[in-house]
Protein backbone atom coordinates (compact mmCIF):
# COMPACT_ATOMS: atom_id res chain seq x y z
CA UNK A 1 0.00 0.00 0.00
CA UNK A 2 1.10 3.68 -0.54
CA UNK A 3 1.90 5.80 2.01
CA UNK A 4 3.57 9.50 3.26
CA UNK A 5 6.03 6.91 5.33
CA UNK A 6 3.80 7.73 8.60
CA UNK A 7 1.67 4.81 9.70
CA UNK A 8 -1.80 5.70 11.37
CA UNK A 9 -3.92 2.79 13.57
CA UNK A 10 -5.95 2.33 9.66
CA UNK A 11 -3.11 1.56 8.03
CA UNK A 12 -1.42 -0.82 10.76
CA UNK A 13 -4.68 -2.53 11.13
CA UNK A 14 -5.12 -3.20 7.01
CA UNK A 15 -1.24 -4.23 6.91
CA UNK A 16 -1.80 -6.66 9.98
CA UNK A 17 -4.72 -8.04 8.05
CA UNK A 18 -2.64 -9.17 5.82
CA UNK A 19 0.66 -10.18 7.34
CA UNK A 20 2.71 -7.33 6.21
CA UNK A 21 3.11 -4.96 9.25
CA UNK A 22 6.26 -6.80 10.83
CA UNK A 23 6.11 -4.79 13.70
CA UNK A 24 4.65 -7.01 15.67
CA UNK A 25 5.29 -10.69 17.43
CA UNK A 26 4.61 -13.47 14.73
CA UNK A 27 2.67 -15.89 16.84
CA UNK A 28 -1.03 -14.52 17.15
CA UNK A 29 -2.87 -16.00 19.26
CA UNK A 30 -6.53 -17.08 17.58
CA UNK A 31 -8.31 -17.82 20.49
CA UNK A 32 -8.12 -19.07 24.33
CA UNK A 33 -10.77 -21.24 26.10
CA UNK A 34 -10.52 -22.07 29.79
CA UNK A 35 -12.43 -25.61 29.84
CA UNK A 36 -14.66 -27.00 33.16
CA UNK A 37 -15.79 -30.27 33.45
CA UNK A 38 -16.52 -30.58 29.53
CA UNK A 39 -17.17 -33.66 27.26
CA UNK A 40 -15.52 -31.88 24.25
CA UNK A 41 -14.24 -28.25 23.47
CA UNK A 42 -13.82 -26.87 20.26
CA UNK A 43 -11.96 -24.74 18.33
CA UNK A 44 -13.68 -22.52 15.16
CA UNK A 45 -11.81 -20.05 13.76
CA UNK A 46 -8.65 -21.75 12.57
CA UNK A 47 -8.11 -18.86 9.74
CA UNK A 48 -6.84 -22.14 7.51
CA UNK A 49 -6.44 -19.58 4.84
CA UNK A 50 -3.79 -17.38 6.22
CA UNK A 51 -2.01 -19.95 8.52
CA UNK A 52 -0.56 -23.32 7.14
CA UNK A 53 1.14 -24.11 11.03
CA UNK A 54 -1.00 -23.84 13.77
CA UNK A 55 0.45 -24.19 17.61
CA UNK A 56 -1.80 -25.62 20.53
CA UNK A 57 -0.66 -25.05 24.19
CA UNK A 58 -2.15 -27.25 26.77
CA UNK A 59 -2.12 -26.60 30.69
CA UNK A 60 -3.28 -27.94 33.28
CA UNK A 61 -5.98 -30.74 31.60
CA UNK A 62 -7.68 -32.61 33.90
CA UNK A 63 -9.45 -35.85 33.30
CA UNK A 64 -12.76 -35.90 35.44
CA UNK A 65 -12.16 -39.86 34.98
CA UNK A 66 -9.45 -42.39 35.67
CA UNK A 67 -8.02 -43.90 32.59
CA UNK A 68 -8.96 -41.81 29.49
CA UNK A 69 -7.75 -41.07 26.93
CA UNK A 70 -6.38 -37.34 25.65
CA UNK A 71 -7.48 -37.06 21.90
CA UNK A 72 -7.55 -33.76 18.92
CA UNK A 73 -9.87 -34.61 16.67
CA UNK A 74 -10.35 -32.63 13.33
CA UNK A 75 -13.08 -30.76 11.22
CA UNK A 76 -13.93 -31.14 8.32
CA UNK A 77 -16.47 -28.25 6.51
CA UNK A 78 -18.20 -27.88 9.84
CA UNK A 79 -18.36 -31.73 10.37
CA UNK A 80 -16.33 -33.29 12.71
CA UNK A 81 -14.21 -36.10 11.37
CA UNK A 82 -14.31 -39.16 13.79
CA UNK A 83 -14.20 -42.39 11.35
CA UNK A 84 -10.97 -44.33 11.27
CA UNK A 85 -9.14 -42.22 8.75
CA UNK A 86 -6.29 -41.06 11.35
CA UNK A 87 -2.87 -42.57 11.09
CA UNK A 88 -1.00 -41.95 14.77
CA UNK A 89 2.29 -42.75 16.33
CA UNK A 90 3.36 -42.30 19.64
CA UNK A 91 6.23 -42.54 21.55
CA UNK A 92 5.59 -43.09 25.41
CA UNK A 93 8.18 -43.50 27.97
CA UNK A 94 7.52 -43.81 32.18
CA UNK A 95 9.47 -42.69 34.80
CA UNK A 96 9.69 -45.89 36.48
CA UNK A 97 11.39 -46.90 32.97
CA UNK A 98 8.79 -48.60 30.60
CA UNK A 99 9.08 -47.56 27.33
CA UNK A 100 5.95 -47.92 25.27
CA UNK A 101 5.12 -47.92 21.03
CA UNK A 102 1.83 -46.69 20.41
CA UNK A 103 0.49 -46.20 17.09
CA UNK A 104 -2.60 -46.91 14.69
CA UNK A 105 -3.36 -46.89 10.56
CA UNK A 106 -7.01 -46.47 11.45
CA UNK A 107 -7.40 -44.48 14.84
CA UNK A 108 -10.86 -42.74 14.89
CA UNK A 109 -9.36 -40.20 18.08
CA UNK A 110 -7.93 -37.52 16.07
CA UNK A 111 -4.26 -36.36 14.94
CA UNK A 112 -3.39 -36.00 17.91
CA UNK A 113 -3.73 -38.24 20.92
CA UNK A 114 -1.94 -39.31 24.18
CA UNK A 115 -0.66 -42.76 24.41
CA UNK A 116 -2.17 -44.70 27.92
CA UNK A 117 -4.84 -43.63 30.43
CA UNK A 118 -4.32 -40.27 32.20
CA UNK A 119 -4.74 -40.69 36.38
CA UNK A 120 -7.66 -38.27 37.14
CA UNK A 121 -6.11 -37.44 41.05
CA UNK A 122 -6.27 -33.65 42.10
CA UNK A 123 -3.42 -32.33 41.16
CA UNK A 124 -2.11 -34.29 38.89
CA UNK A 125 -2.68 -32.86 34.58
CA UNK A 126 -1.21 -33.01 31.56
CA UNK A 127 0.79 -30.41 30.13
CA UNK A 128 2.18 -29.93 26.11
CA UNK A 129 1.60 -28.58 22.96
CA UNK A 130 1.00 -29.55 19.48
CA UNK A 131 1.83 -28.26 15.79
CA UNK A 132 -0.76 -28.54 12.70
CA UNK A 133 0.46 -27.88 9.61
CA UNK A 134 -1.25 -27.66 6.61
CA UNK A 135 -4.98 -28.01 7.68
CA UNK A 136 -6.12 -25.35 5.05
CA UNK A 137 -5.07 -26.92 2.00
CA UNK A 138 -7.72 -28.59 0.21
CA UNK A 139 -5.02 -31.18 -1.95
CA UNK A 140 -3.11 -32.69 0.85
CA UNK A 141 -3.25 -34.63 3.61
CA UNK A 142 -3.05 -32.39 7.35
CA UNK A 143 -0.32 -33.62 9.61
CA UNK A 144 0.32 -32.96 13.55
CA UNK A 145 3.42 -33.30 15.61
CA UNK A 146 3.49 -33.15 19.57
CA UNK A 147 5.01 -33.69 23.41
CA UNK A 148 3.07 -33.93 26.36
CA UNK A 149 3.40 -35.33 29.88
CA UNK A 150 0.90 -36.72 32.37
CA UNK A 151 0.44 -38.88 34.90
CA UNK A 152 -0.82 -42.71 33.87
CA UNK A 153 -3.45 -43.58 35.66
CA UNK A 154 -2.22 -46.67 37.43
CA UNK A 155 0.13 -45.84 40.20
CA UNK A 156 0.30 -42.39 38.97
CA UNK A 157 3.46 -42.94 37.15
CA UNK A 158 4.73 -40.04 35.25
CA UNK A 159 4.69 -40.51 31.12
CA UNK A 160 5.91 -38.32 28.82
CA UNK A 161 5.09 -38.82 25.00
CA UNK A 162 5.88 -37.21 21.46
CA UNK A 163 4.63 -38.41 18.29
CA UNK A 164 3.09 -37.39 15.18
CA UNK A 165 -0.34 -37.86 13.66
CA UNK A 166 -2.19 -37.89 10.43
CA UNK A 167 -5.18 -36.99 8.58
CA UNK A 168 -5.23 -39.29 5.86
CA UNK A 169 -7.44 -37.69 3.45
CA UNK A 170 -7.09 -34.74 1.69
CA UNK A 171 -9.22 -31.89 2.91
CA UNK A 172 -9.85 -28.21 4.83
CA UNK A 173 -9.60 -28.72 8.08
CA UNK A 174 -11.64 -25.68 9.91
CA UNK A 175 -11.91 -26.52 13.06
CA UNK A 176 -9.93 -28.96 15.77
CA UNK A 177 -12.18 -30.81 18.69
CA UNK A 178 -10.39 -31.59 22.10
CA UNK A 179 -12.30 -34.48 23.06
CA UNK A 180 -11.34 -37.65 25.83
CA UNK A 181 -12.54 -40.90 24.98
CA UNK A 182 -15.16 -40.63 27.67
CA UNK A 183 -15.69 -38.81 31.19
CA UNK A 184 -15.14 -34.56 31.04
CA UNK A 185 -12.06 -32.42 31.41
CA UNK A 186 -11.23 -29.14 32.72
CA UNK A 187 -7.73 -27.35 31.46
CA UNK A 188 -6.55 -24.54 29.99
CA UNK A 189 -6.07 -24.23 25.88
CA UNK A 190 -4.25 -21.74 23.57
CA UNK A 191 -4.94 -21.68 19.86
CA UNK A 192 -1.65 -19.59 17.49
CA UNK A 193 -1.21 -18.83 13.75
CA UNK A 194 2.53 -18.71 13.08
CA UNK A 195 2.43 -15.40 11.06
CA UNK A 196 4.73 -16.34 7.65
CA UNK A 197 4.76 -12.59 6.53
CA UNK B 1 12.51 -17.76 27.87
CA UNK B 2 11.37 -17.00 24.70
CA UNK B 3 8.84 -13.93 24.19
CA UNK B 4 8.30 -14.37 20.43
CA UNK B 5 9.21 -15.23 16.92
CA UNK B 6 10.03 -12.88 14.64
CA UNK B 7 9.89 -13.31 10.80
CA UNK B 8 13.12 -13.33 8.57
CA UNK B 9 12.46 -15.03 5.26
CA UNK B 10 9.97 -17.73 3.42
CA UNK B 11 11.01 -19.70 0.59
CA UNK B 12 8.01 -21.37 -2.09
CA UNK B 13 9.21 -24.62 -3.87
CA UNK B 14 7.16 -24.79 -7.23
CA UNK B 15 9.49 -26.42 -8.98
CA UNK B 16 11.36 -30.41 -9.11
CA UNK B 17 14.23 -29.58 -7.15
CA UNK B 18 16.05 -32.62 -4.53
CA UNK B 19 17.80 -28.97 -2.97
CA UNK B 20 16.50 -26.10 -1.52
CA UNK B 21 19.04 -23.31 -0.19
CA UNK B 22 17.82 -20.70 2.09
CA UNK B 23 21.31 -17.96 2.29
CA UNK B 24 21.77 -15.41 4.50
CA UNK B 25 19.68 -16.14 7.24
CA UNK B 26 21.71 -16.33 10.63
CA UNK B 27 23.09 -13.54 12.06
CA UNK B 28 24.06 -12.43 15.37
CA UNK B 29 20.54 -11.41 15.70
CA UNK B 30 19.44 -14.59 17.54
CA UNK B 31 20.95 -17.79 19.42
CA UNK B 32 18.08 -19.90 18.38
CA UNK B 33 15.96 -20.27 14.96
CA UNK B 34 12.79 -22.09 14.12
CA UNK B 35 12.84 -24.05 11.11
CA UNK B 36 9.37 -24.35 9.72
CA UNK B 37 8.58 -27.08 7.02
CA UNK B 38 5.18 -27.70 5.15
CA UNK B 39 3.87 -29.13 2.30
CA UNK B 40 6.40 -31.29 0.35
CA UNK B 41 5.32 -33.73 -2.00
CA UNK B 42 7.59 -35.48 -4.17
CA UNK B 43 7.25 -35.71 -8.28
CA UNK B 44 7.22 -39.17 -8.29
CA UNK B 45 5.50 -41.75 -5.88
CA UNK B 46 8.41 -43.11 -3.94
CA UNK B 47 9.07 -42.11 -0.86
CA UNK B 48 11.71 -39.84 0.53
CA UNK B 49 13.08 -37.99 3.73
CA UNK B 50 13.53 -34.01 4.27
CA UNK B 51 17.09 -33.27 5.42
CA UNK B 52 19.15 -30.07 6.18
CA UNK B 53 22.98 -29.03 5.74
CA UNK B 54 24.23 -25.61 6.44
CA UNK B 55 25.95 -22.91 4.60
CA UNK B 56 29.14 -21.83 5.96
CA UNK B 57 30.21 -18.05 5.73
CA UNK B 58 31.80 -18.46 2.31
CA UNK B 59 28.30 -19.32 1.00
CA UNK B 60 28.91 -22.74 0.43
CA UNK B 61 26.75 -25.70 1.54
CA UNK B 62 28.42 -28.27 3.69
CA UNK B 63 28.33 -31.65 1.83
CA UNK B 64 31.28 -32.74 3.61
CA UNK B 65 31.04 -35.99 6.20
CA UNK B 66 30.61 -33.56 9.01
CA UNK B 67 27.16 -33.95 10.55
CA UNK B 68 26.15 -36.04 13.34
CA UNK B 69 22.49 -37.23 13.89
CA UNK B 70 19.66 -39.56 15.45
CA UNK B 71 15.79 -39.58 14.60
CA UNK B 72 13.59 -41.96 16.06
CA UNK B 73 11.19 -43.20 13.27
CA UNK B 74 7.42 -43.30 14.59
CA UNK B 75 5.22 -45.60 12.36
CA UNK B 76 1.72 -45.73 12.22
CA UNK B 77 1.86 -49.18 10.60
CA UNK B 78 5.53 -50.99 11.84
CA UNK B 79 7.34 -51.31 14.80
CA UNK B 80 9.41 -47.78 15.41
CA UNK B 81 13.18 -47.54 14.41
CA UNK B 82 16.40 -46.06 15.97
CA UNK B 83 18.09 -44.26 12.53
CA UNK B 84 21.39 -42.23 13.04
CA UNK B 85 24.48 -41.88 11.28
CA UNK B 86 28.16 -40.16 12.79
CA UNK B 87 29.94 -38.49 9.97
CA UNK B 88 27.22 -38.07 7.49
CA UNK B 89 26.43 -35.70 5.03
CA UNK B 90 23.51 -34.32 5.76
CA UNK B 91 21.15 -34.48 8.98
CA UNK B 92 18.09 -36.74 8.62
CA UNK B 93 13.76 -36.31 9.63
CA UNK B 94 12.20 -39.21 9.87
CA UNK B 95 8.92 -38.12 9.08
CA UNK B 96 8.98 -39.90 4.99
CA UNK B 97 6.54 -38.21 2.53
CA UNK B 98 6.08 -38.82 -1.38
CA UNK B 99 3.63 -38.04 -4.07
CA UNK B 100 0.54 -35.52 -3.20
CA UNK B 101 -1.51 -35.59 -1.12
CA UNK B 102 0.87 -37.22 0.66
CA UNK B 103 3.18 -34.27 1.99
CA UNK B 104 4.94 -33.58 5.39
CA UNK B 105 5.45 -30.99 8.06
CA UNK B 106 8.36 -29.68 10.44
CA UNK B 107 9.56 -27.92 12.79
CA UNK B 108 13.46 -27.50 13.38
CA UNK B 109 15.28 -25.34 15.88
CA UNK B 110 18.42 -24.39 15.34
CA UNK B 111 21.02 -23.42 17.90
CA UNK B 112 24.09 -21.28 17.63
CA UNK B 113 24.69 -20.99 14.13
CA UNK B 114 26.61 -17.74 14.27
CA UNK B 115 28.94 -18.84 16.93
CA UNK B 116 32.32 -19.64 15.38
CA UNK B 117 33.49 -21.17 18.31
CA UNK B 118 30.70 -23.78 18.81
CA UNK B 119 29.35 -26.67 16.84
CA UNK B 120 25.45 -26.01 15.53
CA UNK B 121 22.82 -28.28 16.66
CA UNK B 122 19.46 -29.12 15.52
CA UNK B 123 16.17 -30.89 17.32
CA UNK B 124 13.68 -31.84 14.97
CA UNK B 125 10.38 -33.05 15.37
CA UNK B 126 8.64 -34.39 11.54
CA UNK B 127 4.97 -35.90 10.30
CA UNK B 128 4.64 -36.91 7.16
CA UNK B 129 2.75 -40.06 5.26
CA UNK B 130 4.07 -42.05 2.29
CA UNK B 131 2.60 -44.98 0.87
CA UNK B 132 -0.89 -44.47 2.81
CA UNK B 133 1.29 -44.89 6.38
CA UNK B 134 1.92 -42.51 9.01
CA UNK B 135 5.26 -41.39 9.29
CA UNK B 136 6.95 -39.48 12.65
CA UNK B 137 10.39 -38.82 13.65
CA UNK B 138 11.39 -37.04 16.67
CA UNK B 139 15.11 -35.74 16.72
CA UNK B 140 18.70 -34.42 17.17
CA UNK B 141 21.08 -33.03 14.62
CA UNK B 142 24.70 -31.52 14.77
CA UNK B 143 27.39 -29.74 12.32
CA UNK B 144 30.32 -30.80 13.97
CA UNK B 145 32.64 -28.04 12.77
CA UNK B 146 33.07 -24.90 14.73
CA UNK B 147 32.46 -21.76 12.68
CA UNK B 148 29.46 -19.72 11.60
CA UNK B 149 26.87 -21.15 9.51
CA UNK B 150 24.97 -18.63 7.58
CA UNK B 151 22.05 -20.26 6.54
CA UNK B 152 20.88 -24.12 6.15
CA UNK B 153 19.91 -25.91 2.33
CA UNK B 154 17.03 -28.53 3.08
CA UNK B 155 16.96 -31.39 1.05
CA UNK B 156 15.28 -34.89 -0.29
CA UNK B 157 17.67 -37.28 1.59
CA UNK B 158 17.58 -39.95 -1.63
CA UNK B 159 19.21 -37.90 -4.06
CA UNK B 160 16.93 -39.11 -6.75
CA UNK B 161 13.37 -38.67 -5.92
CA UNK B 162 12.50 -34.62 -6.15
CA UNK B 163 9.51 -32.50 -4.91
CA UNK B 164 7.74 -29.79 -6.31
CA UNK B 165 6.14 -28.51 -3.92
CA UNK B 166 6.99 -26.96 -0.27
CA UNK B 167 7.16 -23.89 2.08
CA UNK B 168 10.38 -23.18 4.20
CA UNK B 169 10.49 -20.27 6.84
CA UNK B 170 12.33 -18.74 9.47
CA UNK B 171 12.03 -17.24 12.30
CA UNK B 172 14.31 -15.67 14.90
CA UNK B 173 13.10 -16.76 18.44
CA UNK B 174 13.34 -13.55 20.54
Amino acid sequence: MGNSGVFDVNDIRYLMDYQQWSGVGTLELLETQVASSVSALDFLILKEDIYDLHFLTYNNYQANTDNTIFNIGLYENGVEENATVYDIAIQGGRAGGTWSEYKSNSYNGGVMSIGSGIDNASGSSCNGYTYFYNLGDSSKYSFATFQCSYNYYDSAEFEMNFGSGVLSQASVVDGLRIRPNGGTFSGDFSLYGIRHS
Amino acid sequence: MATNLQFIHEENIYDSTSSTSVDNVFTASYDVYMITCNNFSTVGTDGTFLGVRFIDNSGSVVTGAEYDWADLELRSDAGFSDDNDEGATFMRLQGAFDQKPESTGAVIYVYNPSDSGSYTFITTQSSGSTGGNGRGGKGIGVHKTAETVRGFAIIETVGSRPYDSGEIRVYGVK
